[in-house]
C-alpha cells in the first residue's frame, strides 16, 4: 500500500487512547472517515517515534488487507508532510463504540449475542489471515448500519509464531496464559471475546462491583468466580466459562467453534434488566401484561425480591405475584432464589 | 488439487465437508464440521449463516462447492420442516455461489454417475472409506457431504 499525504479536513474529537486520538474528518475521496492520528508521546526520542512511526505504518498495511463486513475498514495510512503524526484513515462508524452501551447498563441478552455472533465473523477472518486482534473490548468493538465491526487495531499483529504473539491487551481482557508468561494467540483473543460478552451482559455498574475481575485472571480461577446477574441463563454462562478456562487447552479453540456454541443455544426471551446501585430491575412486557422483577438492598448486607405481573394498561387485570422472598435474606441466598425464579421463566 | 466443500444441509445445520481433491487419490479431509442456524429470529440466522458461510469459503480460498440437492419426501408430501431445511438450503447455495462456482447435485445423479452401486451402500461400506480419503477423521454423518465430492470428481475431474 502506498503511503499517501492525504489532504484530510480534521474535525471533532470523537475519542482518546494512550498513544493516539481519533478525529472525525472529512476525506476528498471517502467522504466522512474517522482517523487515527499518532504523534511522538511527550519526551519520546526521535528513534522511539521513528521507530513506532514505522509500526503504525505496518499496522494500517495489515488492516487495510483485512477489508470484512465486520473489521471497520482502514482506507489508508499517510505519514503527514513534516513526517510528525501518521493518520490512520477508516471508516467512520456512526453508531459509536460499544463502550458506551456497556456504560449504559446490560445489554439485552439478544442483542448481545447477535453483537457477539457479528464480532465471531470480523475476528474469523483475522484469524483466517494469520492476524490477532489482541485487544478486544466493549470499546474497540464499533456500530455501523446496524452491523458490530471491530475496530482499533493498535494491537493487532501477524508476527505469530507458533501460533503465538508478544503479550498485550486490556488489563481485564488478558488471558490467564497471558498475565503468567505466556503469548496471545487465537485462544486469548477468545477468551476476550468471552470476557467482553460477560462485560456486555452485565454493564459497568455491576460490573464495578466485582473489583477482582482482574486479580481472578491472573491468578486462576476466573470463570468459576463470576458474579452473574441471575436473569442470564445457565447456557450462556457455560459458553462464556468456556471462553474463559484458565486452561487454553479447555477453551474453544477456534473462533468457528464459538459461532456453533452460540448458534446452539436456544431461543432466549429475556427480561430487559436496569443495574441501579441499590436496586436491579427487570421488565418483560407481553401483549396485554408486564412481568417485573425488583431485586434491592434491605439492609446493610441483606437484600429482598419481589416478582409480579401486571396488566399494561390498568384495569385490564389483577396483578399477580410470581415470587418473593421471605423477607431480607443474604445476598447469596437472594440471587439463588431469583436464579431460580429465572430459570423457571 | 482443488480445494473443495460438499455440503449437506439437514434440518437447521449444515455438515460441511472441506477437502483437497485430487484425481486418482484419496480425497485429503481438511475439516468436518457442521454449522448450525442459530436459534434466533430466522431472517437474522440466515443472515448469520450466509456470512458465515461466505467467510469460511472466501478465507480458505475455496475453489468449488457441491451441494446436496433438495429431495422430495417419498410419503405423505413435504412436511414443514422439510421447507425449512430447502430455506436454509437456498441460503447456503446462494452464500456459495457468491464466493465460487458453486453445483447442486441430486442424490440420484450420484448412482448415475459414481461407481455401479446405490449411494446408501457406499456410505456403509467401511473399507470404501478406507481407500477413498485421508487426512482429518471423517464423521460416519459427514459421509454422504464427502460423497458428492468423490461423486462431483469422478463426473468432472479435479484441479
Amino acid at each position: 500500500m502506498a503511503l499517501l499525504k492525504a489532504e484530510l479536513q480534521v474535525e471533532a474529537l470523537i475519542g482518546a487512547g494512550q498513544h493516539a486520538q481519533v478525529f472525525r474528518a472529512t476525506c476528498p475521496t471517502h467522504g466522512q472517515v474517522a482517523v487515527k492520528i499518532f504523534r511522538p508521546l511527550p519526551g519520546e526520542s526521535d528513534a522511539d517515534w521513528k521507530h513506532r512511526k514505522a509500526q503504525h505504518l505496518k499496522e494500517g498495511k495489515y488492516i487495510a488487507d483485512a477489508k470484512h463486513n465486520n473489521v471497520v475498514q482502514v482506507y489508508y495510512v499517510a505519514e503527514s508532510d513534516g513526517g510528525d503524526a501518521v493518520h490512520i484513515v477508516m471508516e467512520f462508524c456512526n453508531g459509536g463504540s460499544l463502550q458506551k452501551a456497556f456504560d449504559g447498563g446490560p445489554l439485552p441478552l439478544v442483542e448481545a449475542l447477535q453483537v457477539t455472533r457479528e464480532v465471531c465473523l470480523g475476528l474469523e477472518a483475522l484469524h483466517g489471515r494469520n492476524m490477532l486482534h489482541r485487544d478486544i473490548k466493549p470499546g474497540n468493538l464499533l456500530r455501523a448500519g446496524g452491523r458490530a465491526k471491530i475496530g482499533d487495531f493498535g494491537l493487532v499483529t501477524d508476527e505469530i509464531i507458533l501460533g503465538y504473539a508478544k503479550a498485550a491487551g486490556y488489563s481485564d481482557h488478558i488471558a490467564y496464559e497471558v498475565w503468567n508468561g505466556g503469548g496471545t494467540s487465537v485462544r486469548s483473543d477468545i477468551w476476550a471475546l468471552g470476557a467482553t460478552i460477560y462485560r456486555l451482559l452485565h454493564g459497568k455498574e455491576w460490573y464495578s462491583r466485582f473489583p477482582k475481575f482482574q486479580i481472578a485472571a491472573k491468578n486462576g480461577g476466573l470463570a468459576d468466580s463470576l458474579n452473574w446477574l441471575p436473569h442470564v441463563p445457565k447456557e450462556v454462562r457455560r459458553v462464556v466459562r468456556k471462553m474463559l478456562n484458565d486452561d487454553s487447552r479447555q477453551r474453544y479453540q477456534t473462533i468457528s467453534q464459538v459461532m456453533t456454541a452460540l448458534a446452539k443455544l436456544p431461543n432466549m426471551d429475556t427480561f430487559a434488566c436496569e443495574v441501579e446501585p441499590d436496586e436491579v430491575v427487570w421488565v418483560k412486557t407481553s401483549k396485554t401484561r408486564r412481568t417485573k422483577v425488583v431485586w434491592r438492598k434491605a439492609g446493610k448486607t441483606s437484600f429482598e425480591w419481589d416478582a409480579w405481573s401486571e396488566p399494561l394498561k390498568p384495569g385490564d387485570g389483577r396483578r399477580h405475584t410470581l415470587g418473593k422472598s421471605k423477607g431480607p435474606v443474604s445476598r447469596t441466598q437472594s440471587l439463588k432464589e431469583l436464579d431460580a425464579f429465572f430459570s423457571s421463566q | 488439487m482443488a480445494r473443495w466443500l460438499g455440503i449437506v444441509v439437514s434440518g437447521r445445520e449444515a455438515r460441511v465437508v472441506d477437502a483437497d481433491v485430487r484425481k486418482n487419490e484419496p480425497i485429503e479431509i481438511l475439516a468436518d464440521d457442521s454449522w448450525p442456524l442459530p436459534n434466533t429470529d430466522r431472517s437474522e440466522g440466515y443472515n448469520f449463516l450466509y456470512q458465515r458461510v461466505v467467510n469460511y469459503a472466501r478465507e480458505h480460498k475455496i475453489e468449488r462447492v457441491i451441494v446436496k440437492e433438495s429431495a422430495v419426501s417419498g410419503r405423505g408430501g413435504a412436511r414443514k420442516s422439510n421447507l425449512l431445511s430447502a430455506e436454509l438450503r437456498g441460503v447456503v447455495i446462494a452464500a456459495c455461489a457468491s464466493v465460487c462456482h458453486t453445483d447442486v447435485l441430486a442424490k440420484a445423479a450420484i448412482s448415475k454417475t459414481f461407481g455401479d452401486r446405490k449411494v446408501d451402500e457406499y456410505l456403509e461400506d467401511e473399507d470404501f472409506w478406507k481407500d477413498e480419503i485421508s487426512g482429518k477423521a471423517l464423521r460416519a454423518g459427514s459421509r454422504e457431504a464427502a460423497m458428492i465430492l468423490l461423486a462431483t470428481r469422478g463426473k468432472d475431474g479435479a484441479a
